[in-house]
């Protein structure tokens, strides 16, 4: 696009034309300027021994210190790994499973029964993992619901919670539950985009159900997909604080300590700024090379771009 | 590294014999006389530089402004609460507002309905005898809460006036940062004599907390010896069903847990053992008893430090010894000793396994007497000492009587004088075998015909703050002790028809009297079992840097090893890492200061 020169009779005609959408913006650039550019001012503390007290100002420099200590901390190693190992599944199965209901519902013919269908599949998404932390917690425990049905079984049985074989599956279903039918959504929009007659004509051509979900509905939400897949890439380090927070416990660390819930221990119970923001800024910078690269997949593969 | 605090409402509300602050018994109603007027010395200062003015009557203020008094003199078979005289000087021509920082919980209730934590009859008695208000800035209810307001309070450099219990990092940070007020010399020309004698009596150490390069920059909290001391809890009846006798030994102590379980005597959902995801120490269903038969010391949320053979201080969580332990718990733990899930439960969540009669064995200072299990399933529980076949002997941690948080000021606080020599009336209101405090009629028990009943709203100093947490603090950490065992005598000598309503409460609810016995008890037996952390100091620079971590990790292999997640030799693992990471240099550091004390 090009854009008039400043303060040209053109550039008043384009903002006579446009000016409410860039009133439309300006809620956004206001709550990114105070909660997201305002802030980042306190990566400092990264290179401090930062007292709060002292604030950024007063409070000692301390170079490179923080990033060494917890590069060598043996705890830091884990939680990158098990950050990666958490978000890279939980964005896997999410999206194979958001695809592969999204094909499903768009196969239902029966009204009534996909509008009720859909809205249960939302439905967790919309619960917090503070509620839904709590029930689970009372579901899988050993006395729980669960725990009385294995037993029932005669099986021996599982804590799930509690066992660094089973936290993370239990951590990747429980979300997958929670979240597929809302990343459900996007499939299902461009599906619905794709030119009905296509199905059509390859009825006649005797194509049966599968062979038009094949060669019809999959290549028509390729690219969706492509970019979905390359723009998540910039969630690679997001293990999900909330959940994670509030399912863990000590005997679980090893596989379910991420980076978040690592940041807030140091950070907000313990009261260490200074490695809580160095740990913070490091996700920060893989993340943002992520979203850099991610940027450049889907322009590449998918045709995506905004700059 | 030890401060982590939980207000402990049950040991409140036993409104008894027990003492508590809930219930500050005394002697016999007659002594009442022994009350001595407030703080001498204050008013001789005042005195000195101020125009002469007589003290008041405390009551008569209080008439005047509408306030009422406590106690029930009037009443049939009620007591009287005498009042110190409010010192000269006060109440302040010029009202002052004094913002204060302390813990609160949903079970602090107050009456009548619409009063709360900054107006209540507390506070309005407050502004009627010393023109002080007070209003609180911050509460919390949690540590990790505690800890983050305190933070969001000291970046923001709006502190309120009185800092209650302070946490360690926070409080280093804030010497580092200037922001303290030096208490130390105001309290020296201050505070009463009572209140002197009682931080004198915990002994010089009682400082250690607030001190930093020899300047007093906080308030000592000494409160009661033993107050958090365990025993061993049984339920009485269930050993007389199976037909088995009470345990003496540790070993005993599984053997019973398991009968307990198997036989379902609490329902399908029965165990043996209370234990909680604090597996160290901790307030409620604690373990500490164990680790000490086996001559480890612990604290609140880390291991404890104890002398070695050489004089040195030596961390305990790294001693062969805690392998010899992890190995007897996770056999209990596979066995069926505790609750599937204990690792995933904190203290605060065990009280239902209490009330609904799930468990029969629990390690518990007086609440393990839990009112609701006797009311809801007949619970007799029988106290007991320490088990025996440690290689330690019957050992159990025990906490100094001082060591239990710190009060501070911010530099920009103006009224320190007001504020102590108000405590110093406070301190003389409480505690003293000669006064009886048990609330105010209406509000926090109701007299009918000569029965007393209290309400929800329970008389307890540390709800109603400033300086005061649970059991009221800041008196001599033996008074207790002396004043139960001084109510078990004498007011059991006390013919029944004779007794004031209270007395007689106290004697008709056998829960009351259990607690009563059970804390003269551990109190008798605490100077002798007690293991204590000898580390006092503040956190080493070390410490500040990698404590957390390392702690981090010693909660996360002792767990797993115990739930068999990890087996026993990651122990060693795990103690060699502490040593390379850090440990060493922190052992080093804590030497320096243990020598610098001696």
């Amino acid at each position: 696009m090009n854009l008039p020169t400043l303060f040209s009779p053109q550039f008043k005609a384009y903002l006579q034309r446009n000016w409410m959408l860039y009133l439309m913006l300006l809620p956004t650039l206001v709550l990114f300027a105070i909660f997201a550019y305002y802030p980042m001012y306190g990566v400092v503390m990264a290179f401090q021994k930062f007292n709060p007290g002292l604030g950024f100002d007063g409070s000692p420099w301390v170079g490179m210190a923080n990033f060494t200590r917890l590069l060598n901390s043996p705890t830091f190693p884990r939680v990158v790994s098990n950050t990666l190992i958490i978000a890279v599944s939980k964005l896997v199965t999410g999206q194979v499973a958001a695809i592969i209901l999204a094909l499903l519902f768009n196969e239902i013919r029966v009204v009534w029964f996909k509008r009720v269908a859909q809205n249960f599949l939302y439905m967790p998404h919309f619960l917090s993992w503070v509620v839904l932390g709590g029930i689970l917690m009372e579901i899988l425990a050993p006395m729980g619901l669960v725990g009385k049905a294995q037993e029932a079984l005669g099986i021996e049985p599982i804590i799930f919670l509690g066992s660094n074989t089973w936290f993370r599956p239990t951590v990747i279903i429980t979300s997958l539950w929670k979240e597929a039918g809302w990343g459900m959504i996007i499939y299902l929009a461009a599906l619905t985009g794709i030119d009905p007659e296509l199905y059509e004509a390859a009825a006649i051509d005797g194509a049966n159900r599968f062979q038009r979900i094949r060669y019809i509905a999959i290549p028509g939400i390729m690219p969706i997909v492509i970019l979905m897949a390359c723009l998540s890439l910039g969630d690679i380090l997001q293990g999900g604080f909330d959940q994670i927070f509030n399912l863990y416990n000590p005997t679980v660390y090893q596989t379910g300590d991420i980076i978040d819930t690592y940041v807030y221990r140091m950070g907000l119970v313990d009261a260490q700024y200074g490695i809580a923001a160095a740990a913070g800024l490091f996700k920060s910078f893989i993340g943002f090379i992520l979203i850099v690269v991610s940027y450049r997949l889907a322009d590449k593969y998918a045709g995506y771009k905004i700059f | 590294m030890s401060t982590k605090k939980i207000s402990r409402r049950d040991f409140l509300r036993l409104a008894g014999l027990t003492g508590g602050a809930a219930a500050l018994a005394a002697c016999a109603p007659k002594m009442m006389e022994t009350a001595v007027p407030a703080t001498e010395a204050a008013t001789e200062a005042a005195v000195a530089t101020e125009a002469p003015a007589l003290p008041k009557k405390a009551a008569d203020l209080l008439k005047a402004a509408g306030v009422p008094l406590p106690g029930s003199p009037e009443a049939f078979k009620g007591w009287e609460t005498p009042l110190p005289d409010v010192p000269a000087g006060y109440p302040l021509a010029e009202p002052i507002t004094i913002t204060t920082a302390r813990p609160t919980d949903s079970e602090v209730v107050f009456l009548p309905k619409g009063d709360d934590l900054d107006n209540n009859v507390w506070t309005r008695s407050m502004a009627a005898l010393f023109g002080v208000n007070f209003v609180n800035k911050l509460t919390w209810v949690e540590s990790d809460e505690q800890a983050q307001k305190y933070n969001l309070a000291m970046a923001a450099n709006d502190l309120p006036d009185i800092l209650q219990d302070v946490p360690d990092d926070i409080f280093v940070q804030m010497v580092e940062a200037d922001m303290l007020l030096e208490l130390g010399p105001i309290w020296d020309q201050y505070a009463s004599p009572k209140w002197k004698a009682a931080v004198e009596a915990a002994g010089a150490e009682a400082w250690r907390y607030t001190t930093v390069n020899g300047k007093r920059y906080g308030l000592p909290h000494v409160h009661d010896a033993g107050h958090d001391d365990a025993v061993l809890w049984v339920r009485k009846d269930w050993l007389d069903k199976l037909g088995l006798k009470a345990p003496e030994t540790w070993q005993d102590v599984h053997d019973v847990a398991l009968a307990f379980a198997e036989a379902k005597l609490g329902g399908p959902d029965t165990y043996g053992m209370l234990a909680c995801n604090e597996f160290r120490k901790t307030w409620f269903g604690t373990l500490d008893p164990l680790w000490c038969s086996y001559g480890i010391s612990v604290g609140w949320g880390s291991f404890g430090w104890s002398k070695a053979a050489d004089g040195s201080l030596e961390y305990d969580g790294i001693k062969p010894a805690v392998k010899d332990v992890l190995a007897i718990l996770q056999q209990w733990y596979a066995d069926g000793v505790f609750r599937k899930d204990f690792y995933a439960i904190g203290p605060d969540q065990l009280t239902p396994d209490l009330s609904s009669g799930r468990v029969g064995l629990q390690f518990n200072p007086v609440w393990g007497a839990n009112r609701a299990s006797v009311s809801n399933t007949g619970a007799d529980w029988l106290f007991l000492d320490i088990p025996i076949g440690g290689p330690a002997g019957r050992r159990k941690q025990t906490q100094s009587p001082w060591n239990n948080g710190r009060f501070c000021c911010p530099k920009t606080f103006e009224h320190a004088k007001e504020w102590i020599e108000l405590t110093n009336w406070r301190i003389e209101l409480e505690e003293t075998v000669g006064t009886r405090m048990h609330g105010w009629e209406g509000i926090n028990y109701n007299l009918k015909d000569g029965v007393y009943e209290s309400t929800d709203a329970d008389w307890a100093f540390w709800t109603v703050g400033p300086l005061g947490t649970r059991t009221g603090g800041n008196h001599n950490p033996t008074i207790l002790g002396e004043m139960i065992n001084h109510n078990i005598t004498e007011w059991e000598k006390i013919p029944a028809d004779q007794r004031d309503a209270f007395q007689a409460a106290q004697f008709a609810d056998p829960v009351s009297v259990l607690r009563a016995k059970a804390t003269a008890y551990i109190i008798s037996m605490s100077q002798k079992e007690g293991l204590v952390d000898e580390f006092t100091g503040q956190p080493t620079p070390t410490m500040q840097e990698i404590w957390s971590d390392l702690v981090d990790q010693e909660t996360e292999v002792c767990l797993s090893i115990i739930i068999g997640q990890k087996p026993l030799e990651a122990f060693d693992e795990y103690v060699a890492n502490w040593k390379a990471a850090g440990g060493e240099q922190v052992v080093a550091e804590v030497n320096e200061w243990w020598k610098s004390i001696q």
